[in-house]
């Protein structure tokens, strides 16, 4: 490509080239924009085909102030013009609808249109990006931008298109009652007593409300990491300090296999678990979390938040494990030989400078545990419940995941659950924002911990 | 120099107080130490004065390094090292003593500075902490900063973190806090490799004015070094000791031509 250095500027002719070079970039960009926007609303399709001869016919404009040096370059140009006037013509012929016809049609021909639009416009705008800039080396490099910051919008686009979906959703429904009044849904039994004789009269108790989820969720994420947060430091200091080559290596493979297990094969065993205990043993209360309805009778969850947590620090261990362990290892040998240089035991040089070196890793770790521990689905699905009856180590788990898993089936269910089966996109919402924030707060506290552990 | 001649068991008593001790004296009977299939020191007989300055030279790979390492045992941490014979310390064999109780007698400076990650006053602390050793902290902070010559640079900076300061700097800080344990033995592994000319003409300061308190034995490449530091040269070559004497002896008027020309830099 570098051989058309000396074909951009034409003696007399170069102001006019790069103005005319500058527009069409400019009006590539506007392509890709365009093209981006038919892809996203059928309703632009109208201007796909005009649009694709009008790349078309630029590119040639290109293509005949450059023509006196045909080099290969000039080739892709040509073919790249008459690539989009081809385009043009398919995209107009194309029916409307690709399936079905009229009213039973599913897919709109902008699906097609779209990306040829984006397909011709992207390369487009980089060859003329790179006339425009007269084809220095320079130019060679920094005519690749369009085509990446493309690929990275579209990256970002799907994040864009999720956050905004759950925002604009979940804001709809915001309600500050939401957040200070738990859900419940019972039907309190009143018996009264007329001409002696006892009547009983039911009256439902409702209450809409995620207090009790969110809370839930926090739990989860409090218990798991109380039992992963030791576990976990303690497997990865024994692998890389006191555990043989063997050993570490058992370890090792068994940590990965088992971050490796799909969630849903642990949430069998759990179920199949969770039923072994004899209904009313103590067991069976520890295991399948238990609460008092407003009528004072127990009842008995799916499985405790204890539960719960103990199989989510399945998953959870092997991160904060490897994590620790990369920590460990990330401590330069002879500060760790300085130390026992200095008469000083092993235990108190991995309290006191290995274990504050690696803070940071393990904060990681239990930064993807807890977010795990949120959305841990598999899990969560098979073992939570409304969880009405309160939020303690021993209720029945419940969290905004299953909450969001589940409005789809109380929607089904009518209004006997009140208005929360709206709710499923402020679950959502809230869901994100304790995501973000424990993940904001890690940051800062993995920074702050770097900086006095590490003097970095 | 006098020679301490306690018993195992008050060596443990002053492990827990740390009185002020006497530099103690190192002695090497046929010591031997090989790693899995090779061996790195043949037969060593060697007596290290208490209270002077010994300088270890020879050509990379003599086993200059794993003999100082063995001094202190800390070669027990790599696989696969075998030490044969006996090491005495004060006629007590090394071998036979607690590894930790050891190395809080005999203190080590590595060839690279290893500040630990913590500040300047931290740093010095962190072995008497450790130790649990009773003594006043802010005393001796200063006492070993002064003795290392940081003093004067530091004073007024003892929080900052060690890693902020210069590699000379942290150098003389590993030999500060090296110092707060109250060691009888320093091992230098070469100290100054790592540094520019004024660093380690102020390290050789430093090292110059532990003499006499301090048993130092340092391992160097450099000839100037260990003639104006030291007061017996060891010349080791191919894990035997070839010469030992007194400095100005063996770098004026060698017994051996091999260390001649070592000296003289006409070694092959």
């Amino acid at each position: 490509m570098t051989d058309t250095i000396k074909a951009a500027p034409i003696p007399g002719k170069t102001n006019y080239f790069s103005i005319f070079t500058w527009a069409i970039t400019l009006i590539m960009v506007a392509a890709i924009i365009l093209g981006a926007l038919v892809l996203a609303f059928n309703s632009f399709d109208i201007c796909s085909a005009p649009l694709l001869f009008t790349t078309g016919a630029l590119l040639i404009i290109i293509f005949l102030f450059i023509k006196k040096s045909l080099k290969i370059n000039q080739y892709v140009l040509i073919a790249l013009a008459a690539a989009a006037i081809i385009s043009g013509v398919i995209s107009n012929s194309l029916p409307v609808y690709l399936q079905g016809l009229n009213i039973h049609g599913i897919i709109h021909r902008s699906v097609v249109s779209g990306l040829l639009i984006l397909g011709i416009s992207v390369p487009g705008a980089c060859y003329s990006l790179y006339y425009a800039l007269r084809g220095t080396p320079r130019a060679f490099d920094i005519s690749r931008y369009p085509l990446l910051i493309f690929f990275i919008l579209s990256a970002l686009a799907a994040y864009a298109m999720i956050i905004v979906h759950i925002i604009q959703g979940g804001t709809f429904q915001l309600h500050w009652s939401l957040f200070t009044s738990a859900f419940q849904s019972q039907s309190h039994i009143i018996e009264t007593w007329e001409n002696g004789w006892p009547s009983f009269t039911t009256v439902p108790v409702r209450q809409t409300g995620m207090l009790n989820h969110i809370t839930g969720t926090l739990m989860l994420m409090l218990l798991t990491s109380l039992i992963s947060l030791p576990v976990g430091v303690s497997v990865g200091v024994i692998v890389h300090e006191y555990a043989g080559r063997k050993l570490s290596g058992i370890i090792n493979f068994s940590t990965n296999a088992l971050r490796s297990i799909s969630g849903i094969i642990l949430a069998v065993t759990a179920i199949n678990l969770v039923r072994l205990p004899k209904l009313g043993s103590f067991w069976y209360g520890v295991f399948r979390g238990y609460g008092y309805d407003v009528n004072g009778m127990i009842q008995y969850g799916r499985s405790s938040f204890l539960f719960a947590s103990v199989f989510i620090s399945l998953l959870v261990i092997p991160i904060i494990a490897k994590a620790t362990k990369e920590g460990l290892s990330s401590l330069p040998a002879d500060i760790h030989e300085g130390s026992l240089a200095l008469g000083v035991s092993k235990d108190h040089t991995l309290f006191h400078i290995q274990l504050p070196w690696s803070l940071p890793n393990i904060v990681t770790g239990l930064m993807l545990g807890c977010a795990e521990a949120a959305g841990a689905l598999t899990i969560i699905f098979l073992l939570s419940g409304v969880g009405q009856y309160g939020v303690n180590p021993l209720n029945e788990t419940t969290s905004l995941a299953y909450l969001i898993f589940d409005s789809k089936y109380w929607q089904s269910l009518g209004d006997t659950l009140g208005d929360l089966k709206n709710y499923q996109f402020t679950a959502a919402l809230v869901l994100l924002i304790i995501t973000i924030g424990f993940t904001t707060m890690a940051l800062i506290l993995k920074r702050n911990l770097a900086k006095r552990y590490k003097g970095a | 120099m006098i020679v301490n001649t306690q018993n195992t068991n008050s060596r443990f008593q002053d492990a827990v107080t740390r009185e002020r001790k006497l530099p103690g004296g190192i002695e090497t009977r046929d010591l031997e130490i090989c790693y899995s299939d090779s061996k790195v020191i043949m037969g060593l007989n060697i007596n290290f004065t208490p209270g002077k300055i010994t300088a270890i030279i020879g050509p990379s790979g003599c086993g200059k390094t794993t003999l100082l390492r063995s001094l202190n045992r800390l070669s027990e941490l790599t696989g696969g090292c075998k030490v044969k014979g006996q090491i005495l310390l004060d006629g007590e064999d090394i071998l036979k003593m607690d590894p930790m109780l050891l190395r809080q007698r005999i203190g080590m400076v590595f060839q690279k500075p290893n500040p630990f990650p913590k500040s300047i006053r931290e740093n010095i602390l962190y072995g008497p902490k450790a130790l649990k050793l009773k003594i006043d902290h802010d005393a001796i902070v200063r006492s070993c900063l002064e003795k290392a010559a940081l003093w004067n640079e530091l004073k007024d900076r003892l929080h900052d973190s060690a890693f902020k300061l210069s590699i000379g700097q942290q150098q003389r800080l590993c030999i500060a806090r090296t110092l707060a344990i109250n060691p009888e033995v320093i091992l230098l592994d070469e100290p100054a490799s790592a540094l520019d000319p004024l660093s380690t003409a102020s390290l050789e300061t430093s090292i110059l004015a532990m003499r006499g308190e301090y048993t130092q034995i340092i391992v160097t490449h450099n000839m100037n070094e260990a003639r104006k530091v030291s007061d017996y040269v060891a010349f080791l070559y191919m894990g035997t000791l070839v010469e030992y004497g007194e400095t100005e002896k063996v770098f004026t008027n060698p017994e051996r031509p091999e260390t001649r020309d070592y000296i003289n830099g006409k070694f092959y």
